[in-house]
């Protein structure tokens, strides 16, 4: 039962590592609203999903890639490989921005019930799924390969492949530049401020606004930034991608401890090495299942995430 | 200018059954259900849904996502925890049938109970540990139970993992009534069936103790679990009940579709739920069942927009949470309205009673404020008793109106007067002799009682509540009005005294606003009208307002807050009692002219 996962263990935990930054980043768009609204952005999947889309289109429609063509090289290489994450990354931000507009700020100014906004939300990720699932005909769509997946070298018996390496070192280069972000910038301190209090942040001429659209913005980055590595290593999307991907995410931002970002960063490492490794040890079909286990247990056990510095205790 | 709200369904439906008689009620609600029942037959009008059939809508997705929403609303609208894994339930039911139907000989109605009480005990099992949780984190844990659930099922050998399973029976006919799968009718009215059971129960219940133990945790559970609410009981029930809501629909489900597979139940189906119950207004149950029918029928509806529908499903739930947040039929509590009360309890306009040729009342105009001792006083034959006896319906006035707490009087029987809230005693003794003190009071306290002679002899369980209620409420009275040690005596052998006072108790028997006493102190010793006095005024402190007739002048004088003067049938003063006194007009009518008055 567990030879594969000693057998092999490194190549798992690199695969763990890279699929655990990806969540890191999605769930950083789940963190970072629910740090300021205390609210679960539901929409945060199809916003990564989105992203995914803005990734292929780059490739494909920009730089005229195909599925035959040859790998990227050289500075074309970095070229399409920067424009295809900004690309991702401006349109999952644009897409959470709208998001926001659509489905959340009407809602909020009126202070009214957390479960009508919910449903709300619920709605704009049924419109957005759709729309995607009307644009792509249903059909999922493969990714021109611009990255080669060379092997660069083997550590303990597991190849290290390039792609592995530039979404391990590329997310995780965001990801200490978002926290730094929301660590020293001026923005970054008002969403601070609202998270911990908002009338106080208020009073003290944060303007909620900005600082809630920003919030989603910022966090649409993060989760396009995720689309962008996700392609990369996956080479494929479909409309419908997003659900196994949120909920994967939206674990690990509760396992961290949401509405904290350091969780999101420890939460989503783990969660993707929890994965892997179950997988080797109870085949794939189980991951999810353990991956709800796990969840369910934290939750009863130790609700302010394994990570987290205790956020609220109650929210109705 | 009062803009007229025409979005406020809830009011306007509230407000019909409201005002519609106990009749009224049953005839609305039998018409409603009869109608209901004769949708399928509608499939050729307007409502027709362009690819699947009319009646198959009906069941699924319309009656089931009624019959789950209404499940579901137990769990999040009364009792308020959000619950994203609803659909584990409806998996659980229909895996029950599935598994049970096709390997037993056992049918659809033998298998629904054990459908029933399986999701029950997954219910309990998944309550006792999560229901500690609120909010945002129950949310999450039930959605992973859901999940779960769906994955257990999708790799597990015994549910025949992604391929689910076929060849479901349908459910044996039920009389004349066959199950078809071309004709869905009768499913349909088994859904409805059910969908009704669940109204019933969610309304018997949320009058009842786990309707307000639920409304308190809802609102505020530390309040709620600090006033001896058990609230982790009562979650787990409502999460229970929910659950066997969900695992009937499931068991039905399973029956109609004949295959199921884990796909169906998968998070959307849980998510749909809770956005039938938020669209239509959470809490609410008319809104609930409303929201679901829109939410169910709506995709089938617009097919002819095939692969959008649910696209604008999406907007749809956008634009009708951001506008109408509460969803369509709001919850709230409706305030029985306070009713702008007249100052004046009693009010006589120009009554006039005659009686052939004799005119006993001549356009008296009359007033009695609500709490004040009013003295109606004049020499004999001045019309005072006949003043009682058109309040209490023994005679019709001739012309003029007499209007009691908003309702016009002198079309009622005698005893409807009496339910009205009025109530008299006799100048002369009218007791039933032959009765203890204490039935003679019970009798009185009977006109409010709603059970009948039927529920009386079978001793039907509201039956013998009320005998106690009013057994213990005549004790009350007499209590209060200092009689309760002659409670077993029979009425005829009590002394004069405590008779008389026993007709003042037999008349607060019958919940009166107002108590008409006809000379109580007729007869009475000075000591003992000094007693009677002090027990009058006891009878207006505690909220009842009194109409006296008395001739004794001290007495009157002592406790009456007005006089009103009657001379051969007319009003000749109403005024405070030291006026009165002093009234030229009642000396002359008392005593005749002064011989230096002309």
């Amino acid at each position: 039962m567990f030879e594969v996962l000693i057998d092999q263990f490194w190549s798992l935990t690199i695969a763990g590592v890279a699929l655990g930054f990806i969540y890191v980043l999605v769930s950083l768009g789940y963190t970072m609203v629910y740090g300021v609204l205390r609210m679960i952005n539901f929409a945060n999947s199809e916003i990564f999903m989105w992203g995914t889309f803005g990734t292929i289109v780059t490739s494909r429609d920009i730089f005229g890639y195909s599925q035959t063509s040859a790998p990227a090289t050289g500075p074309k290489l970095a070229l399409v490989l920067f424009s295809q994450l900004l690309m991702s990354m401006a349109v999952a931000g644009l897409t959470a921005v709208f998001v926001e507009f659509v489905a959340y700020r009407r809602l909020r100014a009126k202070g009214t019930n957390r479960l009508a906004t919910l449903i709300s939300a619920i709605g704009i990720s049924i419109v957005l799924s759709e729309l995607m699932r009307l644009l792509t005909d249903s059909r999922p769509v493969g990714s021109p390969r611009v990255l080669e997946k060379i092997i660069l070298t083997e550590v303990w018996g597991a190849n290290i492949r390039l792609d592995t390496v530039v979404t391990i070192f590329a997310a995780a280069a965001i990801y200490f530049l978002l926290e730094r972000f929301v660590k020293l910038s001026r923005m970054g301190k008002a969403i601070r401020a609202v998270s911990m209090n908002e009338d106080a942040a208020k009073l003290m001429g944060v303007n909620l606004n900005r600082v809630i659209t920003t919030t989603f913005l910022v966090g649409g980055l993060a989760t396009g930034a995720a689309g962008f590595f996700y392609i990369t290593v996956f080479e494929y999307t479909k409309f419908n991608i997003g659900f196994t991907m949120g909920m994967a995410a939206f674990t690990a931002a509760v396992l961290g401890g949401i509405g904290n970002i350091r969780g999101a960063f420890y939460g989503g490492l783990f969660l993707g090495l929890l994965e892997v490794y179950a997988s080797a040890v109870l085949g794939t079909q189980w991951k999810a299942v353990t991956v709800f286990i796990v969840l369910v247990l934290v939750l009863l056990f130790k609700p302010n995430g394994l990570f987290g510095e205790a956020v609220q205790t109650t929210r109705a | 200018m009062k803009i007229r709200n025409y979005w406020n369904l809830r009011d306007f439906g509230a407000n019909i059954w409201e005002k519609a008689t106990r009749t009224q009620r049953v005839a609305i609600a039998l018409t409603s259900i009869l109608l209901v029942g004769l949708l399928p037959f509608m499939g050729g009008s307007i409502l027709a849904t362009p690819i699947a059939s009319f009646d198959a809508v009906l069941v699924y997705p319309v009656g089931m996502f009624v019959l789950m929403s209404l499940g579901l609303n137990i769990v999040v609208g009364k009792s308020g925890m959000l619950d994203l894994g609803y659909v584990a339930f409806f998996a659980i039911g229909a895996y029950t049938m599935a598994i049970l139907g096709t390997t037993t000989k056992m049918n659809t109605w033998e298998i629904m109970p054990i459908g029933i009480a399986l999701a029950m005990i997954a219910g309990v099992l998944l309550g006792i540990p999560t229901l500690r949780l609120r909010g945002d984190y129950l949310a999450i844990v039930t959605l992973g139970f859901g999940e779960i659930v769906r994955l257990v099922v999708l790799n597990s050998s015994w549910s025949k993992g992604p391929n689910g399973i076929a060849n479901i029976p349908m459910p044996p006919k039920i009389g004349p009534l066959k199950f078809e799968l071309e004709n869905q009718k009768v499913f349909f009215w088994v859904v409805m069936a059910m969908i009704l059971v669940t109204i019933w129960m969610i309304r018997r219940l949320t009058v009842r103790r786990p309707g307000r133990a639920w409304e308190a945790i809802r609102q505020d559970e530390d309040a709620a679990e600090l006033m001896g609410v058990p609230t982790l009981k009562y979650k787990i029930w409502s999460f229970t009940l929910g659950a066997a809501v969900g695992g009937a629909a499931g068991v039905l489900y399973a029956s109609k579709n004949l295959y199921i597979a884990p796909e169906m139940f998968t998070l959307n189906v849980s998510i749909l739920i809770l956005a039938c119950v938020v669209f239509g207004g959470i809490g609410n149950i008319w809104g609930v069942v409303i929201g679901a029918t829109i939410l169910g029928y709506l995709p089938d509806r617009i097919r002819f927009i095939s692969d959008a529908r649910l696209l604008v499903f999406g907007i749809v739930l956008v634009v009708v949470m951001n506008f109408r947040p509460d969803g369509l039929l709001p919850r709230k509590k409706r305030e029985k309205k306070i009713i702008e009360r007249d100052d004046n309890l009693l009010k006589l306009e120009n009554v006039t009673m005659k009686f052939g040729g004799v005119t006993a009342l001549n356009g008296v105009n009359l007033e009695v404020k609500r709490g004040e001792i009013l003295a109606l006083i004049g020499p004999n034959g001045a019309g005072k008793t006949t003043v009682f006896n058109v309040i209490t319906g023994v005679y019709k006035q001739t012309s003029g109106t007499v209007t009691f707490d908003g309702t016009s009087l002198g079309n009622q029987k005698r005893y409807e007067v009496t339910a009205l809230g009025v109530a008299r005693t006799f100048q002369n003794i009218r007791l039933w002799g032959d009765m203890t003190a204490l039935e003679n009071v019970i009798t009185a306290t009977d006109v409010h009682k709603k059970s009948g002679l039927v529920g009386a002899l079978f001793g039907f369980p509201r039956a013998s509540i009320e005998e106690e209620v009013n057994r213990e409420r005549a004790h009350e009275i007499l209590r209060f009005i200092g009689i309760d040690q002659y409670s077993d005596r029979l009425a005829k052998n009590l002394p004069y005294g405590v008779q008389r006072r026993l007709e003042i108790a037999r008349a607060l028997g019958t919940s009166p606003k107002l108590v008409l006493l006809d000379e109580p102190a007729a007869g009475f010793n000075p000591a003992e009208k000094v007693e009677l006095a002090a027990t009058i005024r006891k009878v207006r402190d505690a909220g009842y307002t009194v109409l006296l007739i008395e001739h004794d002048m001290s007495l009157i004088m002592g406790i009456s807050d007005r006089v009103v003067v009657l001379d051969f049938g007319t009003k000749i003063a109403d005024d405070i009692p030291s006026v009165v006194q002093k009234d030229p007009r009642v000396i002359e009518a008392y005593l005749g002219v002064p011989a230096d008055a002309s």
